[in-house]
């Protein structure tokens, strides 16, 4: 990490309230990069919204610090913070032009009148905004309207942009347009940016890393394959992606027992205790991703049955019962195959390297 | 990228005094202007007429009175048949009004209902004393009818002219709130049920009518505080027949006894709590919260009968409910009435009478109205905004102002400023702040609410954006959140003022010859039977209110009547 990074350190956000308290973050750290695009991802409620409006300035932590080029910025008021900040509801300032909208940041700082025209100028052109200059936002479609947004956030050249789950009253076309327009001027500025999304996809599609959250605390951070292909926790694979789990019993060097007698010797296995001699007696799962599972009529490691068949297009999508497992998985299989309709009696089986076992916890 | 240099160095967090000078702020005012005269109105209540509140002095004397004195035993009676039937008469023309409005597709409908809120505005003893002109002794309708069927007319001195008078100056609020509810109301109910087979008369019983009996009740509520709150029409038409309002008046004026006078307020204002109890029980039994916010309007009949029924009821209530308007109006224009049916002199003289030998009233209400305004403005704004954005420890002292004025009557209110502020650590009876404050007192809630209903409509995320672009609080407050509530200020500023040019319950207890208003002019215009000179400083108040509000509408955008209904 580099001398204009943001350090985030064990930062804790407890809200009085007259039903009890409630802790909406929970000793989260992480640091994020110059120049990088780093994710909140998680459920509502989970406390990326509030990280984020503690590291804005808008909410004050608990405790924890917030350090940003070295300086400390954790009581630092949220208008000196130098920060760009894009809302879910845009806030555009109703009775204020785009162009005024825009300037805003500018004028506070006093900046010369023809300066002001200048850089608004050349932010409007950046978001192909150029012709609206003069409308209000009322007259704005919802896409124009989060340009404008993104347009007021960097017109003053901030030292990070921060945006609030800024595509979600987008509809589904415009929202997949616009999370690359974001990344495109991310990169041409080259601005660091926290993005805060409870959707997995837009996360992964546009993010250099990936901090998931769950329960007020900071579950796994990592680029998005790393997160997919080894999730911290069983909260994390569930998160991203789709995951299935067995019910499984340690045996000891690695290996599990599923219910079915199957032994497994998975990729990893992870919360479970480092000494061979307390393991046993441990709940654990082995998680499977659906399209590393294959159904096979002839044989395979757990015999299931076949309780739905979905045509998709590109994949055909089953759920199966497995015997024993008594639970319902996904399977994504490339082609049909023949025999496994539904209530069709069949076999699951799968390469150990993709298997992963966790503590289960329950 | 290179940074645009901000602030030199990060700033520390200032300590956020505003919400806590606010909240002090609040509450003294509240304490010193509401509370504490209150507490000395109450206080007073219990003590012998001439006596310092000290405890050897309590007694139960001046309530005695209600039990031994035939005047205060009937004022008491008279209060509660007036409060009751008026309401119960004006909840009669207005629910019928209402339905057709809202589910009869008549014509000119939103001038209708501008129409219907004219009583409001306009103060009802302005309304009272017209009744004199058209049937008092000697009135337009009394001699035309003597003349043409050689009959005398009953007196409109009495119960039956308080009543109507009430009725007919009060029935826009239920018809307002009933009539915006029926409008509002899930047209999808109603045809569900039509759909099951029920009737039209049937749905009418069992679906419209109870989904709208908290606004009937609501509405019925306002009219009966108001009906027994009002002082002006049961001076002017009441003759003999004394209530409550007119007592207090009475051993004031008469005898400046301000306990006595506390007394029957505390009396007044039971009256006005219990109907509150009834409302709150009312609405309890009946918790149906509106399932859908649907934006489509419920259905009306197109039916020509039903059309020309509907159309003709509004047109004859609209027109018996205008009538005093119109006459005083009308016969502010009247110079000369010798004789007959007709008037026979018209002209200007009238005003050229009032306006240059008494301008002074009109001064008077114009600086008075206009402080109190300015002062309600200001409180009203401050409060409100920090209601919708912070949380601030004096909440019940802002409350207790914004609810209390409204259960008081103003003649209650201006028994406890007198008793309040005649001696003791602030002395302000005979003053123009006296008025003023009382005003204030009055009229903060309007604001308050105006304002805290714009402020609801603006995102809080405009100030953090407004923050986060480095703007300080002042910056924030002058660029985004006053410009935008702005309206909502004038328009309640607007309605403050409109209003208080025509009160009369407070002002006739605290003003002094120097601070004489319109309305103090016109009432005595009125007791001195002037009524010509009456009807034109009226006239004067009623273009001045209607111009007033109609900009204020404009202001907001929202119809004159949605700002009556808020008040509910």
């Amino acid at each position: 990490m580099n001398a204009r990074s943001l350090r985030v350190g064990g930062l804790t956000k407890r809200f009085q309230l007259p039903s009890g308290d409630i802790l909406a973050v929970d000793g989260v750290t992480f640091e994020v990069a110059e120049a990088e695009f780093f994710t909140m991802l998680g459920p509502s409620g989970c406390g990326k919204t509030t990280t984020l409006r503690m590291i804005a300035g808008l909410e004050s932590p608990t405790s924890g610090t917030i350090v940003f080029a070295g300086q400390d910025y954790t009581r630092v008021d949220a208008r000196h913070r130098n920060i760009g900040m894009v809302f879910q509801s845009y806030a555009l300032f109703p009775h204020l032009p785009i162009f005024e909208n825009v300037a805003y940041g500018l004028r506070v700082r006093g900046m010369a009148a023809d300066d002001i025209q200048k850089r608004v100028t050349r932010i409007l052109d950046l978001l192909g905004l150029g012709g609206l200059a003069e409308r209000h936002p009322g007259g704005l479609s919802g896409g124009q309207q989060q340009r404008v947004s993104i347009a007021r956030a960097l017109v003053y050249e901030p030292g990070m942009l921060l945006l609030d789950e800024p595509l979600a009253n987008l509809d589904a076309k415009l929202r997949v347009q616009m999370r690359e327009e974001i990344r495109r001027i991310q990169r041409e500025l080259g601005i660091m940016s926290l993005y805060v999304t409870h959707d997995q996809e837009e996360a992964m599609s546009v993010s250099d890393r990936i901090a998931v959250f769950n329960l007020g605390k900071l579950r796994q951070v990592g680029r998005a394959e790393e997160v997919y292909s080894t999730p911290a926790t069983p909260f994390v694979a569930d998160f991203i992606g789709k995951a299935n789990f067995l019910e499984a019993s340690p045996l000891g060097e690695g290996r599990f027992r599923l219910t079915n007698g199957t032994t497994v010797k998975p990729r990893l296995a992870l919360g479970l205790p480092a000494d061979e001699a307390d393991v046993a007696g441990f709940d654990t799962v082995v998680m499977l991703r659906p399209e590393r599972l294959r159904i096979d009529t002839a044989g395979g490691k757990v015999p299931c049955r076949i309780l739905r068949r979905q045509f998709l297009g590109g994949i055909i999508r089953y759920s199966v019962e497995a015997e024993g497992a008594k639970l319902a998985l996904t399977v994504d299989a490339p082609r049909d195959i023949a025999g496994t309709g539904e209530g069709a009696q069949a076999f699951l089986d799968f390469e150990e390297r993709d298997a992963i076992a966790y503590a289960s916890g329950r | 990228m290179t940074a645009i240099a901000l602030h030199p160095g990060a700033e520390r967090r200032s300590f956020d005094w505003i919400p806590i000078l606010v909240g002090v702020l609040t509450m003294a005012t509240t304490l010193v202007f509401l509370v504490y005269p209150l507490v000395c109105a109450i206080g007073g209540a219990f003590v012998p007429s001439g006596e310092p509140l000290a405890l050897e002095n309590l007694t139960l004397g001046n309530f005695e009175r209600f039990l031994t004195s035939t005047s205060y035993k009937r004022a008491f009676w008279n209060s509660l048949v007036v409060g009751l039937t008026a309401t119960s008469l004006a909840t009669l023309l207005a629910l019928p009004l209402a339905y057709a409005v809202a589910r009869v597709d008549i014509p000119f409908r939103r001038a209708i209902v501008a129409l219907a809120v004219l009583p409001l505005i306009s103060p009802p003893f302005i309304g009272a004393y017209s009744w004199i002109i058209l049937l008092g002794r000697n009135g337009l309708i009394t001699r035309l009818v003597a003349h043409v069927f050689d009959v005398q007319l009953p007196s409109i001195y009495g119960p039956f002219g308080v009543i109507t008078a009430l009725a007919l100056g009060y029935f826009p609020y239920v018809f307002l709130i009933v009539q915006g509810a029926l409008a509002a109301s899930d047209p999808y109910v109603e045809e569900a049920a039509r759909m099951m087979g029920a009737s039209r008369w049937r749905i009418l019983r069992t679906i419209t009518f109870p989904s709208v009996v908290p606004a009937i009740a609501a509405g019925m509520l306002i009219v009966f505080i108001k009906a027994l709150g009002d002082f002006g029409v049961p001076s002017i038409l009441g003759g003999e027949y004394q209530v409550l309002p007119t007592l207090i008046y009475f051993q004031i004026h008469g005898f400046f006894n301000l306990n006595a006078a506390a007394a029957i307020a505390m009396v007044n204002v039971a009256l006005t709590v219990g109907a509150l109890g009834v409302l709150a029980w009312v609405n309890r039994r009946r918790t149906f919260a509106t399932i859908t916010g649907v934006a489509r309007a419920s259905r009306r009949a197109t039916g020509s009968g039903a059309k020309l029924a509907a159309g003709s009821y509004v047109a004859v209530v609209l027109l018996i409910a205008l009538l005093p308007q119109i006459t005083v109006v009308v016969s502010s224009f009247v110079e000369r009435w010798s004789g007959n049916r007709i008037p026979l002199i018209w002209g200007f003289g009238n005003f050229a009478r009032v306006l240059t030998n008494l301008n002074q009233p009109v001064i008077n209400s114009l600086i008075l109205g206009g402080t109190a305004t300015l002062v309600c403005v200001v409180f009203g704004t401050v409060t409100a905004y920090y209601v919708s954005r912070k949380r601030f420890f004096g909440r019940w002292a802002l409350d207790l102002t914004i609810m209390l004025p409204f259960v008081l009557p103003g003649l209650v209110v201006g028994v406890a400023y007198l008793v309040g502020f005649n001696d003791g650590w602030i002395v302000l009876t005979g003053t123009a702040t006296i008025l003023v404050l009382a005003y204030f007192t009055r009229r903060a809630a309007y604001i308050f609410r105006s304002v805290q209903a714009a402020v609801g409509q603006i995102d809080g995320k405009l100030e953090e954006a407004s923050t986060l672009c480095g703007a300080n609080w002042a910056t924030t407050m002058r660029r985004i959140v006053v410009p935008l509530i702005a309206p909502a200020i004038l328009a309640g500023a607007i309605l403050v003022f409109a209003t208080l040019l025509g009160e009369i319950s407070v002002t006739i207890l605290l003003f002094s010859a120097k601070w004489k208003t319109i309305s103090i002019a016109i009432y005595e215009y009125v007791i001195s039977d002037e009524l010509h000179n009456a009807s034109a400083m009226g006239t004067v108040a009623i273009v001045m209110t209607l111009v007033l509000v109609l900009g204020a509408s404009r202001l907001v955008g929202r119809s004159m009547s949605e700002m009556f209904r808020s008040w509910g």
